[in-house]
């Protein structure tokens, strides 16, 4: 029986890198799923953020729901260049920050929706994170993009892409 | 040394065909299942009890207008939920909980077809962890959300335990629109992840 759940590939940074790239990625998955476990190279107010396609128009929009241990948040983003998988996670050059997106018929003809999760604490200060996200494209997703929304990744950075294949 | 040699073939023919060591996964495929534009219910039948936990993942489409976008999971046919909600709608956030539901809510799910543009779909992933138990009530988790550029997006964690279903196994799960029907467009596939 061929694996329903199944890695694609996997970024380890061996030295900090402004991005990290999946290309190629085959059309014969159902839903993508990408894990990211994130040291950036200085310790500032970061967004992840991810574009498909190497589209950096305003396409892109996302409904957020955060909690950063003392405030319960949710805000939006419209037209905006890119999905910003979280909002104002401080990163840590030590402590890493997870985060998990899916996205789904990656390869339909719908326009592509994301739901990502965002996690990090750091013994005093932390956020939890979800959010949706919508490319407006029918395009099918070749290449994903991610950025941190200032500064690198740092090295040791691991990125991996799994498909998930429905029967 | 001709027995050893019969033997490495069989595991290899074995791990080949998916029947033996090396063969499938955890995270299987059961079925998958697709809105045909005339019914806002979409069922899940004969689900086998020989997984440890189940996993919907979908993306959907639904009827009227509705805000906030939420939609119905029933097991085997009961009635009988409570639920608890935490949502967020780009503006503010709240927190809700429900008892004695016909069905279990969940908030997030299932774009609205007549206020929002075409193609755009929520996105949907439900838990059910040890399904298959005869001495365990069953809770559901799910974490769902549909994002239109602008306002009225939603994204919510719901929990939801089938309090009329009791310990039996799930065998049967339907997906209910709030309204109206699921959009061809929408698709849900159920997987089953296994033990060690």
């Amino acid at each position: 029986m061929p694996a329903t759940y199944e890695p694609i590939a996997t970024t380890t940074l061996g030295s900090a890198a402004a991005n990290i790239q999946f290309s190629t990625i085959p059309g014969t998955y159902t839903d993508l799923v990408i894990t990211l476990v994130v040291n950036t190279t200085s310790v500032d107010a970061r967004i992840v953020r991810c574009t498909f396609n190497g589209d950096t128009g305003a396409n892109y929009s996302a409904t957020r729901l955060q909690g950063d241990g003392a405030v319960a948040a949710s805000s939006r983003s419209t037209g905006q260049a890119n999905i910003p998988l979280t909002l104002n996670a401080s990163t840590s050059t030590t402590i890493p920050t997870f985060y998990q997106f899916n996205v789904f018929s990656y390869a339909g003809s719908t326009f592509k929706t994301v739901l990502a999760m965002g996690n990090a604490d750091k013994n005093g200060s932390g956020v939890v994170d979800r959010t949706v996200g919508l490319w407006q494209s029918t395009s099918a997703i070749t290449t994903i993009n991610i950025t941190p929304s200032s500064g690198n990744f740092n090295t040791g950075t691991i990125a991996t892409l799994y498909g998930i294949k429905a029967a | 040394m001709l027995g050893l040699w019969w033997a490495r073939l069989l595991n290899f023919l074995a791990a080949v065909s998916g029947n033996g060591a090396g063969g499938g996964g955890s995270f299987e495929s059961i079925a998958t299942a697709t809105g045909t534009g005339s019914s806002g219910t979409i069922t899940f039948t004969s689900i086998p009890s020989t997984y440890k936990h189940l996993q919907v993942r979908g993306i959907a489409r639904g009827g009227a207008s509705l805000a906030p976008l939420y939609f119905y999971l029933q097991l085997n046919s009961v009635s009988g939920y409570a639920c608890h909600h935490l949502r967020g709608n780009g503006a503010s956030v709240d927190a809700t909980a429900d008892t004695a539901r016909t069905y279990a809510e969940l908030a997030g799910g299932g774009a609205d077809s007549t206020f929002m543009a075409a193609n755009i779909m929520g996105g949907i992933i439900i838990d059910i962890h040890d399904y298959a138990s005869t001495t365990k009530n069953k809770t559901i988790r799910c974490l769902a959300g549909t994002d239109r550029n602008g306002s009225d997006g939603i994204i919510a964690l719901s929990s939801a335990l089938a309090t009329g279903l009791g310990t039996t196994a799930v065998n049967e799960l339907k997906l209910i629109a709030a309204s109206g029907n699921w959009t061809t467009s929408t698709t849900f596939a159920l997987y089953g992840i296994k033990g060690a």
